[in-house]
């Protein structure tokens, strides 16, 4: 870094950026103050795309569930209610003394009207009947029984006046509601309802009447009742208990039920806007939840109420009558309902609040705490950058403030130490600067050695170029290697190729050797031109019209491109080597002959042996034979000398015949194939034993032979006939003082058998170990010891056939030992 | 047995020919030895051809004895034409020879050869070889039968 860096970061940190602390705070305040906001407005107001619909909504759905719960509550109630009503006129209306009663005082009432007779007279009249004072009676057990009216009427149907009433006043004068009687005689054997005003004007009374008897009734008699039953009952008295909430619906809760033409049925709860107190009857309610439920809709609304307070509503339509109706709203003020969330949501503010302020107090605490050390950091590194190099950063709680710390300091130590370094290297740099001028100064005087040195090189090269007995040819490549032109040649070149090097120069390779192509040099010239990997020609014989001969090259390019092709003249050396060839081929077609011939003296050797089986025997046998008869049964015809000659000549044939015997068995190992079997060395042994039993027993010697005997690998035959051989000479060649003893051992050594047969016999003098194994080789005479001098190279024979070796070891007059040396059979 | 047993000894060498009937005349059997001197000859005598039309002089032999090395017609091949003739083939014909050789041994043998007999050089072993075969040949075995 640069010190011009260095002081454009250092004014960047001073104007534009804020502390590390107060970006911290201030990072931490935002991100709590967001995460209580939205989790505020998400609990307040639900989340979108995910149906949770909040507190607010939840709250909304409640109360509007429960308005819609109590609207349904009342309005059963009401309805239940009034059917009692009904079935209380009913109970009253169809005694059928009262009709008895009632039809009298019509009869009276009638035929005063008739006769034109006075109000008052009219109802004093009716006082004083019998008839009204029965009825009185009857509406006074009534009234008292259900406790619930407060009068009842008994009415004359035609005349629309009282004739007799639990108020007495009322007698003999018309009835309140004229519209209700024309009501109740539309249909009078139902119940039909009407408020009325009372006379006070204070309480209205609901109004149930209806026909009274039921002779009328009876089907055919079209005529309506006589009288009429009117039963009052204060609205407020008893509707108005009916209807009230009390704190289920909270202290705005309210209920307001309408009539047709949205009276008012009921006092209301609360005043009007104005201060007025609304009154039954005399003040109609306008708003939009009454007239829906009056014009006979139900449903639940927010709307504002006839205090012009907003509410949420629910209104439900009453048919008191199949003709008569009223309209039941059931209301709650919105900001009651609301109330509580609001207060919820303020609590929640109020705890994130105390969050923000928690979380600020500890977030200051960790930033000065993080930022207190790297504040000192910055503090050491601004010591540093004024070039003290001496201020360490102290260590921190904080681990990642203290690695920092840490390796600030260890920086500084790098820092301290390249300052020490550097002072160092510029010492030795000046002082390498003035030995290397001093070098300089030398290497001028090196190079115009050097250049002399060149010159006289150059001379070297040329004189080694000309003189040297490989011929060099250089060549430069013209047309992009489609052909090349002779740039030097030597002087060992112009005597093999029989030319002028100032022929050459600048001629094309082409020219003047036009047999290169099919020498195939040519296409090895352009293949190393193009890939500057050197090639060597082998010998191949070069022709042209001019010179011919056999050439070995080897070429390569100079870095300048350049091809040097190093070549020699092989025609006397390949002249030589066809000499050699030709020589090789006679030797072989002499070796193909005198092999023939071999072959053909083999088998003239085989018929030979042949012969002397066969015919040297007959005669040996006639010999042998006649010699016999004269010995046995001429013998007494012969003098001393003639019988000892004719034993001789006996003597002589079996010689002869023992000789004739061995030497066809050893001419007759070579002819046999040698099989390669797995033979048991023991019953080689035994068996050679016991073809020399007589020997044996006539010897009394004493064979020892070793137990578990290994076996080889060989022919079977092959190995009896050099056992019975070397047992056979062991019991001949003995001593006469002591008893023959012959020892058998054998012992597997590596991938042979080694087998020793040792005798105490008469041993066999060191000059002589080596020879006693060539045919007809003997050395003793034959009275001495008799034999062929056959046995032991027949032994040598067999034991070379089955691929071992026979050695000797022997000490005269103490005994010999023959060691056989056979491959081991591993089966 | 009434008659004497007929041996035809087929040998070309005179001294071997002496031996052998010394021989048999040293063991003492009851038989007339007839020669023949090579193969040509033991095949006529044995077809009856020429003079060996007279059975009288030259009568059927009940044993061949014949040598391998014979002059001209040699050994084997008169054991092939005895073997392979269908009035000759039962007639045992026992090998007599100085030859040990294997080849000689096996060819006998698979030419159909009833017997094969070296002949030992000493005479006392000859004549053990000849007792043997006279007692063998001439007695304990039972020919084949003969036609006449």
């Amino acid at each position: 870094m640069s010190d011009k860096d260095d002081g454009a970061s250092t004014k960047r940190s001073s104007s534009a950026t804020h502390t590390l602390r107060s970006i911290m705070i201030i990072s931490f305040g935002a991100l709590v103050i967001s995460v209580v906001a939205a989790v505020t407005l998400a609990i307040t107001f639900g989340l979108p795309f995910l149906g949770y619909q909040g507190l607010y909504g939840a709250e909304l759905e409640f109360v509007r569930q429960n308005l819609g719960l109590v609207a349904e509550q009342k309005k059963e109630r009401l309805l239940q209610w009034i059917d009692e009503r009904k079935g209380d006129a009913r109970v009253l209306a169809n005694g059928i003394a009262l009709e008895v009663l009632v039809r009298n005082l019509h009869v009276l009432v009638q035929s005063n009207l008739d006769s034109g007779t006075s109000r008052s007279d009219l109802r004093a009249l009716l006082l004083r009947s019998e008839s009204n004072k029965e009825v009185m009676k009857r509406l006074q057990i009534f009234v008292r029984a259900y406790d619930v009216y407060t009068k009842v009427q008994v009415v004359d149907a035609s005349a629309g006046l009282v004739l007799a009433s639990t108020a007495p006043d009322d007698v003999g004068g018309n009835v309140a509601d004229g519209s209700l009687v024309k009501e109740i005689l539309k249909k009078p054997s139902e119940a039909s309802i009407d408020l009325v005003v009372a006379s006070d004007g204070t309480n209205p009374y609901l109004a149930v009447g209806r026909g009274i008897g039921r002779e009328w009734q009876t089907p055919g008699v079209n005529k309506g009742p006589l009288g009429l039953i009117i039963i009052y009952v204060a609205t407020d008295d008893f509707i108005a208990p009916l209807l009230y909430t009390g704190n289920g619906l909270g202290s705005s809760g309210d209920v307001v039920l309408v009539d047709r033409q949205l009276r008012s049925l009921i006092s209301l709860k609360f005043p009007f806007p104005n201060g007025i107190q609304a009154k039954p009857l005399k003040h109609r309610i306008t708003t939009e939840p009454a007239r829906l439920a009056a014009s006979g809709k139900e449903g639940i609304c927010e709307s504002s109420d006839y205090r012009n307070v907003a509410v949420l509503a629910a209104y439900r339509h009453i048919q008191v009558t199949p003709d008569y109706s009223w309209g039941l709203v059931v209301k709650r003020d919105k900001d009651e309902v609301f109330r509580n969330l609001r207060r919820g949501v303020i609590n929640s503010l109020f705890i994130g609040c105390v969050g923000i302020a928690v979380a600020g107090l500890i977030g200051s605490v960790v930033a000065r705490k993080i930022a207190g050390p790297i504040e000192k950091l910055s503090l050491a590194a601004r010591q540093v950058e004024a070039g003290s190099l001496k201020a360490d950063s102290p260590a921190s709680k904080i681990k990642e403030v203290n690695a920092l710390a840490e390796s600030f300091n260890s920086m500084l130590k790098y820092l301290r130490s390249w300052h020490q370094e550097l002072d160092r290297q510029v010492r030795e740099r000046s002082g390498e600067l003035l030995r290397v001028n001093a070098e300089l100064h030398g290497e001028v005087q090196e190079r115009k050695r050097m250049e002399e040195e060149l010159r006289v090189s150059g001379q070297r090269y040329r004189t080694l170029f000309e003189n040297m007995n490989d011929c060099v040819a250089i060549y430069r490549a013209v047309n992009d290697g489609e052909d090349f032109v002779f740039v030097d040649f030597n002087r060992a070149g112009e005597r093999t190729d029989k030319i002028e090097r100032d022929q050459l120069i600048g001629k094309s390779l082409l020219e003047m050797f036009p047999g290169m192509q099919e020498f195939g040099l040519f296409q090895m010239f352009q293949r190393v031109w193009r890939t500057g990997v050197p090639e060597n020609h082998p010998m191949t014989e070069y022709k042209d019209d001019r010179i011919a001969g056999w050439r070995k090259n080897f070429v390569y390019k100079l870095p300048t491109g350049d091809l040097v092709a190093v070549y020699s003249d092989e025609t006397e050396r390949k002249q030589a080597a066809d000499e050699i060839f030709r020589l090789n081929m006679e030797l072989e077609e002499r070796v193909k002959q005198r092999t023939k011939a071999l072959d053909t003296a083999n088998k003239e050797l085989e018929s030979f042996a042949y012969s002397v089986s066969h015919d040297l025997r007959a005669p040996l046998r006639a010999i042998h034979g006649f010699a016999q008869i004269i010995a046995t049964r001429h013998r007494s015809a012969l003098n001393t000398e003639g019988r000892h000659y004719v034993d001789n000549v006996v003597l002589a044939g079996e010689q002869m015949e023992l000789l004739i015997n061995d030497l066809l068995m050893y001419s007759r190992l070579g002819r046999k194939a040698v099989r390669q079997d797995p033979v048991q060395l023991e019953e080689v042994v035994s068996q050679a034993i016991s073809h020399l039993a007589a020997q044996i027993e006539e010897t009394h010697a004493e064979i020892i032979v070793q137990k578990d005997l290994p076996v080889f690998r060989g022919d079977f035959s092959l190995a009896m006939r050099a056992f019975q051989n070397l047992l056979g000479n062991a019991l001949t060649y003995r001593l006469e003082t002591v008893k023959p003893r012959i020892e058998i051992t054998a012992e597997t050594d590596g991938d042979f058998v080694t087998i020793r047969i040792s005798d105490n016999g008469i041993g066999i003098p060191p000059e002589f170990q080596e020879k006693v194994f060539l045919i007809f080789q003997r050395l003793h005479n034959q009275d001495q010891y008799p034999g062929t001098g056959i046995g032991l190279a027949v032994v040598k024979k067999s034991v070379e056939m089955l691929g071992g070796f026979v050695s000797l070891t022997s000490t005269v007059g103490q005994g010999s030992t023959f060691s056989l040396r056979l491959p081991r059979s591993f089966q | 047995m009434s008659k004497p047993a007929i041996i035809l000894l087929v040998e070309d060498n005179r001294l071997d020919m002496e031996l052998t009937l010394d021989a048999f005349r040293q063991v003492r059997f009851r038989n007339v030895i007839q020669v023949v001197r090579d193969g040509r000859e033991a095949l006529d005598y044995l077809f009856g051809h020429g003079k060996y039309s007279d059975r009288k002089s030259y009568p059927f032999p009940d044993l061949v004895l014949l040598d391998l090395k014979l002059p001209g017609l040699d050994g084997h091949e008169v054991l092939v034409r005895i073997k392979t003739s269908e009035g000759l083939k039962r007639m045992p014909v026992v090998i007599l020879t100085s030859s040990n050789d294997e080849g000689d041994l096996i060819m006998s043998y698979d030419n159909g050869a009833n017997s094969y007999l070296v002949k030992p050089v000493s005479f006392e072993g000859f004549m053990s070889v000849v007792d043997t075969l006279g007692k063998y040949w001439l007695t304990l075995n039972v020919g084949p039968p003969q036609d006449d």
